[in-house]
């Protein structure tokens, strides 16, 4: 089985990023030009808002990035992100993506 | 601090780059905590810099309290308050800076931190020294290479009858605890630079018969 598309793919992949004990929240991705302009095509097709996992598939590779708050250790927290996004993806039929993590904000 | 708890407008005009909190300025940042941060922005809580700087805002308004009214009353026309110092600080810390990588025995997984998030962790240590107020932060070696040697500086501003020996003794053992829990970084050393030292007496009040 395999999602049929980026959008369905970033919305399982933001459910899974959002189970991980730790992970306080999901950021956005990408510069904010780029985000303002994300965010105008969401609008103008109508779909629910952009979505906070970027995917995208670059010679044949699936590549899905995220970028998270953590209120716990934030490398062990990343490190049990990328395995529960693997775990997903493999699910979803896409062994081989791969997976950026960053940890962008460590709430005090 | 106003007496209502809002940012004097003379400290809110600090003109940075609004790329550096994803379109966003210091100015609106300090308008969203005002409000208590409602109704929710998505366009600021759905971003790590803004996120940094209202963690860092909101501690330096629980610290400062009064101090803001104190010093702008005594120093009605400052070149730059010790508190706009900070606030710049602040804001240029927010940025994500360089990616620190993150172990992981996959060779498809990209992990990292952000240079702008440890910056956060060590700012946030001044929870740790009751009092103390920590401004710029800078990471001084390759932190994009594993296992590198990184030398952490912070400036400080410590109150005024605190012993600064034991203080940034303190903060140097807070900042560390803290980077070994959420980094794999190899700290060589910690400098504290003792920048300002606030609530001072006024000794012009004393002086008066």
């Amino acid at each position: 089985m395999s999602a049929s598309s980026p959008h369905e793919i970033a919305r399982a992949a933001e459910l899974a990023v959002r189970s991980v004990p730790g992970v306080a929240a999901l950021y956005r991705t990408g510069t904010p030009v780029g985000n303002a302009i994300a965010a105008a095509v969401s609008l103008l097709a109508g779909t629910e808002g952009q979505d906070l996992v970027e995917v995208s598939e670059r010679n044949g590779a699936l590549h899905v990035t995220v970028s998270i708050g953590v209120v716990t250790s934030a490398a062990e927290t990343c490190r049990a992100v990328h395995d529960r996004l693997d775990a997903t993806l493999r699910a979803l039929g896409r062994p081989d993506s791969t997976i950026h993590v960053t940890v962008a904000h460590v709430p005090a | 601090m106003t007496h209502d708890g809002q940012l004097p407008a003379e400290l809110r005009e600090l003109g940075l780059d609004s790329d550096d909190l994803d379109g966003h300025t210091i100015e609106e940042l300090a308008d969203y905590l005002d409000a208590g941060r409602t109704p929710p922005d998505p366009s600021i809580e759905q971003s790590a810099g803004c996120q940094l700087a209202l963690d860092a805002m909101e501690r330096l308004r629980t610290v400062a309290g009064s101090l803001f009214d104190a010093d702008v009353a005594a120093e009605p026309e400052p070149e730059e308050t010790w508190v706009q110092s900070i606030l710049s600080g602040i804001a240029l810390d927010a940025r994500a800076g360089r990616r620190i990588p993150v172990a992981h025995p996959s060779a498809r997984a990209d992990l990292g931190i952000t240079e702008g998030a440890v910056r956060g962790i060590v700012r946030a240590a001044e929870a740790d020294v009751p009092g103390a107020i920590v401004g710029r932060c800078r990471l001084h070696g390759d932190v994009t290479t594993p296992g590198e040697p990184v030398r952490v500086d912070a400036d400080l501003s410590v109150p005024y009858g605190e012993s600064v020996p034991a203080l940034g003794s303190r903060l140097r053992a807070a900042i560390a605890a803290r980077l070994a829990v959420h980094t794999e970084l190899n700290v060589a050393a910690i400098d504290i630079t003792i920048r300002d030292i606030h609530d001072l007496p006024d000794l012009r009040r004393e002086e008066r018969p």
